[in-house]
């Protein structure tokens, strides 16, 4: 991942209420600019939440980044031993 | 509340002109049937109209106009392009609005309107004053709106908004002219599966924009709301559709048919 990926990424796994992450994928899918990021979550912090619920802790982990960007691709998922 | 008549004849209007009160704020809206932003106001007004009283006399009377079909009366009023407001009274045009922002239109509205509690709050304060002011000038329109009220107001409006249909879809663009990738592919998901759904242009209401991001908790577009819910967005859609290829049937065209 790229210096911003990475931190995008680490701030994620620092985030209290997604932890504990079991692994996190920040892709840039902007082409380069930025603006727009694809994030795949995997947390036990998801099992027995909605979809809804589940993006709504990433975003709310990601903060007032996502108003700088164009747009974001979140997915989810329960790691399987959660 | 009040609802909005749909003008279908010249004589239809002039019956209405005549009839009239004085005092009733006459709101117009002149519409195009091929023109998207058009659908989107009607949803506007329709939100507003509901929160004026239908009392007697009328304080106010809301009516649409298919720009195309009476084009006599649209040539009275010089609309040259839709969505067109004209808000008359006692026979006088008061003030018109080109174009489909919704904030000025319901700041338009609300000016004229003279709202019974903005009216109150007037005349309170003009009896403790030592002056006394001649007419009873309810608001500056340019003034600024007491903020926790606007907010409130824009709440309102946005609950009201995300009902306007059993399944809104709040996007960039309209569905024939989408303008984000995201936005053209729920459309294109929302039409594979027949689904019927109103629309909300949010790239034509920067205050619906900024304010349902906040109201809906949800900082993206497109968002898609079911019965007055959020339900997500592109992401939320498909999986919910790949877990559940029969997540629309009860929002579909054929359902609605059966």
């Amino acid at each position: 991942m790229s210096p911003t990926e990475s931190e995008i990424a680490s701030s994620l796994s620092s985030h209290d209420a997604l932890r504990p992450i079991s692994s996190v994928l920040v892709k840039d899918v902007s082409g380069g600019c930025g603006s727009m990021y694809a994030i795949d979550v995997a947390s036990a912090q998801f099992k027995g939440k909605g979809l809804l619920a589940q993006q709504r802790l990433v975003t709310k982990a990601l903060g007032d980044r996502v108003k700088e960007w164009h747009g974001v691709q979140i997915r989810t998922s329960v790691p399987e031993d959660a | 509340m009040s609802k909005i008549t749909e003008i279908e004849s010249d004589a239809q209007w002039e019956q209405l002109l005549g009839s009239l009160p004085a005092s009733t704020l006459l709101i117009v809206s002149f519409h195009a049937p091929w023109a998207a932003p058009c659908a989107q106001m009607k949803t506007v007004l329709e939100t507003l109209a509901a929160e004026y009283p239908a009392n007697d006399p009328p304080s106010t009377k809301w009516v649409s106009i298919n720009a195309e079909e009476l084009s006599d009366i649209s040539e009275t009023y010089d609309v040259t392009a839709v969505p067109f407001l004209v808000l008359i009274r006692n026979g006088q045009v008061l003030e018109t609005v080109s174009g489909s922002s919704a904030v000025k239109v319901r700041t338009a509205i609300e000016t004229h309107a003279n709202r019974t509690d903005a009216a109150g709050a007037a005349t309170s304060s003009v009896a403790n004053g030592p002056e006394q002011v001649a007419a009873p000038k309810v608001e500056e329109p340019s003034a600024p709106v007491d903020p926790e009220k606007a907010k409130e107001e824009l709440s309102k409006r946005l609950a009201d908004l995300v009902k306007a249909a059993p399944v809104m879809l709040f996007m960039k663009g309209t569905p024939s002219g989408p303008q984000c990738g995201f936005s053209r592919q729920l459309v294109a998901i929302l039409r594979e599966n027949s689904v019927k759904y109103g629309f909300f242009n949010i790239l034509a209401d920067d205050e619906v924009r900024q304010g349902l991001k906040e109201f809906a908790d949800w900082p993206t577009y497109p968002q898609l709301w079911i019965d007055g819910e959020l339900v997500g967005g592109l992401d939320i859609i498909k999986e919910e559709l790949g877990n559940d290829p029969d997540f629309f049937k009860p929002y579909s065209v054929e359902a609605s048919a059966a």
